[in-house]
């Protein structure tokens, strides 16, 4: 189910109805099966047949390895919890790319056509993180399913993230939800600026993006600038709206989800851009991934590739394809670059990232974002080979006159609305926004509302896409 | 207490919202639009026919001809609609017939399908014009665009199609097959501001018109049964609207040059087709133009040039006398 469908918006107040009346475990309940009538809307037994295995399996596995003090035992239940998670998003999501990879390579491979389940991907990384933390004994496993099973499929959460950890979330689940004035109407506010990001930026500048990369042999250089830099914008703004529906969706039920985007685009350097961009991969990566390889404690090489490999698996994540990969990759070269440039030039020190923004920083920003600008070019692409060209015709061919295939009205409005998203993010930055948000005045939080629905119902795009992380 | 603060913010939402449908609904009221028989041809080249005005009342020796078409009537390539065929079509029934005054209303539609079609037959139906004439060619009429929902060609035949004077001739099956029972366009009908969005997102989805001199030679799409349907279902809304009114399907002329020679033996498919399903009908005429036009009057394919659209008005009007004569009635229909 969408968020920005219409049967979201008969199904929400029928959920909050039901959490408004009910208490105790009746309530648990209640959102448990409204998380499965979410997630399964249209394919019920598929997807929440899978659901069902992950939550099944973790909430034994912990169970397990809590019951044990035997290292062996504790390691070997982990191991089957590692491999029946990654088994399921391997078959689903990397089956294909495999088979069709061993194929190039000459082997006669029958490459399954399996569909790709929504959010596979976000609901397994937050299984597996809390079946680590109790192998780790930072958590107790959890003795009620229905609490275990809410973690996992909690729906404001559950198909794009913010990938939430069982520390957080699990016990806010477990006890009383119950929502004070001020969760409810932040919540709501949250929630309406999540859709008119998402109905009215995002999807108008993802009609010129997929305009632009359709047949981007067909573009001028200045089309395929103005596809790139709408893209950047038009992922962040979807994205991000997406994670403000869920954190509003989730608050307006007394839940607080984490933060998964802090104005990324304003970063001094690829280092605090990965911590202010999709907040919750970049610390499960970090925590789950990074550290546990040795992080950079043992040595500048061994660092270097730690980076390499977690922003390689950073990049399948996303995605099999080649793509996604030189997306990592690229990402990762960014890193060791910042890495190499900290040790050499700052001596080590570490930087503030929480520090204000100077108009010093102007420079190093404009960098940060270029840098993430090719990585989209990657990201966006439908091949390498693509991915390649369209960078050949940046930085290898002449520009020519200015002169665009895409119809002027769509040019001012994407520039105007990049504009606009921009402002938005230093507005962002610098916490206006975090303090109107949090209005506590009814009458003035309400005309917030009446406005916003005024701006969707205004300026909507014609064709409501879903969400681009709704694939990965 | 939250109930009360949650009301007090709904009702102060509420509030915004009434000012501002009411602030969208002076705009729209002097908002200069269209008159829907006023454009000569669609100027701007917005996807769809803008006009939304409602059928206005004419004098007595006023006559309403209303031709629903596809881009070769929207005339992109013509500078000054003056020299479109329909407006040389009005001059020309305003020389044989100096009593009366002529509108000739260009319903144009760039890449209009027939499931358009058939919504802007029943907007005909509202205007109760003096003859009707659909001039289009079997593109229109199979393929793809037949088979989405209305709303799929982003145009604001959609919003004609919630208009209840509109809706009132569109069968059941249509509004079902078609999907025209979407929320947004049954609210867009009652509000102002979901009006104003749609104006302006129209507006601003112009379709770049690229000319093509030369290149491969054009394949038309095979007819299919459905082709059969959309002109039954054309032919039936415009009924219920407009029981004896003449209507003349025409075949539109090709560049029989810029056809395979495959597509060259099907280029009259399209009245082959309306002479096939509609021919017995009363109040039927229906006309092959393909061939009458020489390949040197044409831009494109499909698209005429200046001196083509000057000979097709005459071929036209000639194929009109008949209607014109008659008084522009059928025996027997109202007055």
């Amino acid at each position: 189910m969408l968020f920005n469908s219409l049967t979201f918006f008969l199904f929400l107040p029928v959920v909050l109805l039901g959490h408004a009346v009910l208490r105790g475990r009746p309530l648990k309940v209640w959102m448990l099966a409204m998380s499965y009538v979410f997630y399964g809307w249209g394919h019920p037994l598929w997807y929440n047949g899978l659901l069902l295995t992950s939550t099944v399996l973790d909430y034994c596995m912990a169970r397990l390895i809590d019951a044990t003090d035997d290292p062996k035992a504790r390691t070997a239940w982990l191991l089957v919890s590692l491999t029946g998670n990654l088994g399921l998003l391997g078959l689903f999501k990397y089956a294909g790319y495999v088979a069709r990879l061993a194929n190039r390579w000459g082997l006669d491979v029958v490459v399954p056509d399996l569909p790709l389940p929504i959010g596979i991907s976000f609901y397994t990384f937050q299984t597996i993180s809390y079946t680590i933390d109790v192998y780790r004994r930072q958590l107790k496993a959890e003795k009620d399913f229905v609490n275990m099973a809410l973690f996992v499929a909690f729906f404001p959460q559950l198909v794009a993230g913010p990938i939430e950890r069982a520390g957080r979330l699990l016990h806010q689940l477990a006890q009383k939800q119950r929502p004070s004035s001020e969760d409810v109407l932040c919540g709501f506010t949250r929630i309406g600026y999540g859709l008119m990001k998402k109905m009215v930026f995002a999807d108008w500048l993802g009609l010129v993006v997929n305009q632009v990369y359709t047949d981007p042999g067909r573009m001028s250089t200045w089309d395929l600038l103005l596809g790139t830099y709408g893209f950047a914008f038009q992922i962040y703004l979807d994205f991000s709206a997406y994670s403000d529906i869920a954190v509003g969706l989730a608050r307006v039920m007394g839940i607080q989800l984490m933060e998964n985007f802090r104005s990324p685009y304003l970063s001094r350097n690829i280092s605090e851009y990965w911590q202010r961009w999709h907040i919750s991969l970049s610390t499960w990566l970090r925590d789950y991934l990074y550290v546990p390889l040795g992080g950079s404690r043992k040595g500048a090489r061994r660092t270097i590739l730690n980076i390499f490999l977690v922003m390689l698996l950073g990049g399948l994540w996303h995605g099999a394809a080649n793509t996604f990969i030189l997306w990592g990759l690229w990402i990762g070269l960014g890193l060791t670059l910042y890495h190499v440039y900290r040790a050499l030039v700052l001596k080590g020190q570490k930087e503030d990232k929480e520090r204000p923004l100077a108009w010093s920083d102007a420079l190093w920003i404009l960098v940060t974002f270029h840098w993430m600008l090719v990585s989209y070019v990657f990201f966006r692409s439908a091949s390498v080979s693509e991915a390649f060209q369209i960078l050949k015709r940046f930085f290898c061919e002449p520009w020519g006159v200015v002169s665009f295939a895409i119809v002027r009205e769509d040019v001012i409005r994407s520039v105007l609305f990049m504009a606009i998203a921009g402002l938005a993010h230093w507005v962002h930055r610098t916490g206006i926004w975090q303090r109107w948000v949090n209005w506590r005045s009814p009458v003035l939080t309400g005309a917030l509302w009446g406005l916003m629905v005024v701006i969707i119902v205004l300026m909507f795009a014609p064709t409501q896409q879903q969400f681009i992380y709704f694939q990965f | 207490m939250i109930a009360k603060q949650l009301a007090t913010t709904c009702l102060s939402a509420l509030l915004v919202l009434a000012l501002a449908e009411s602030a969208a609904g002076v705009i729209v009221k002097h908002l200069q639009l269209p008159h829907s028989y006023a454009e000569g041809r669609n100027a701007k080249s917005n996807r769809g026919w803008r006009a939304y005005t409602a059928p206005r009342g004419r004098p007595a020796n006023n006559r309403l001809v209303i031709l629903i078409t596809n881009s070769q009537g929207f005339a992109p390539e013509i500078t000054d609609s003056s020299f479109t065929y329909p407006a040389r079509l009005k001059a020309l029934f305003e020389r044989r017939d100096p009593n009366h005054s002529y509108i000739v209303a260009n319903w144009a539609m760039n890449g209009g399908s027939a499931v358009e079609m058939v919504v802007m037959a029943a907007r005909a139906a509202a205007h109760h014009p003096d003859a009707v004439y659909l001039l289009s060619y079997s593109e229109n009429f199979v393929g793809w665009r037949i088979h989405q929902p209305l709303s799929y060609g982003a145009s604001n035949v959609d919003y004609l199609a919630y208009l209840p004077d509109v809706r009132q001739y569109l069968s059941p099956w249509f509004l079902d097959y078609f999907e025209v029972n979407r929320f947004h366009g049954q609210l867009a009908v009652h509000s102002r501001l979901l009006r104003l969005h749609d104006l302006w997102m129209v507006k601003i989805q112009p379709i770049r018109w690229g000319f093509v001199e030369e290149g491969p030679k054009y394949e038309l799409a095979l007819w299919e049964p459905m082709g059969d349907r959309m002109l039954q279902e054309f032919y039936d809304t415009l009924r219920r609207g407009l029981p004896r009114t003449p209507l003349f399907i025409v075949n539109m002329p090709l560049n029989r040059l810029r056809f395979t020679a495959e597509s060259g033996e099907r280029l009259s498919e399209f009245s082959r087709m309306a002479q096939e399903v509609l021919g017995s009908e009363p109040g039927v005429t229906v006309l092959d133009a393909v061939d009458v036009i020489p390949p040197e009057h044409f831009h494109t394919w499909t698209h005429l040039n200046r001196a083509g659209h000057a000979e097709f008005a005459q071929w036209l009007f000639e194929r009109s006398r008949q209607w014109m004569e008659s008084d522009g009635r059928l025996a027997g229909g109202p007055s």
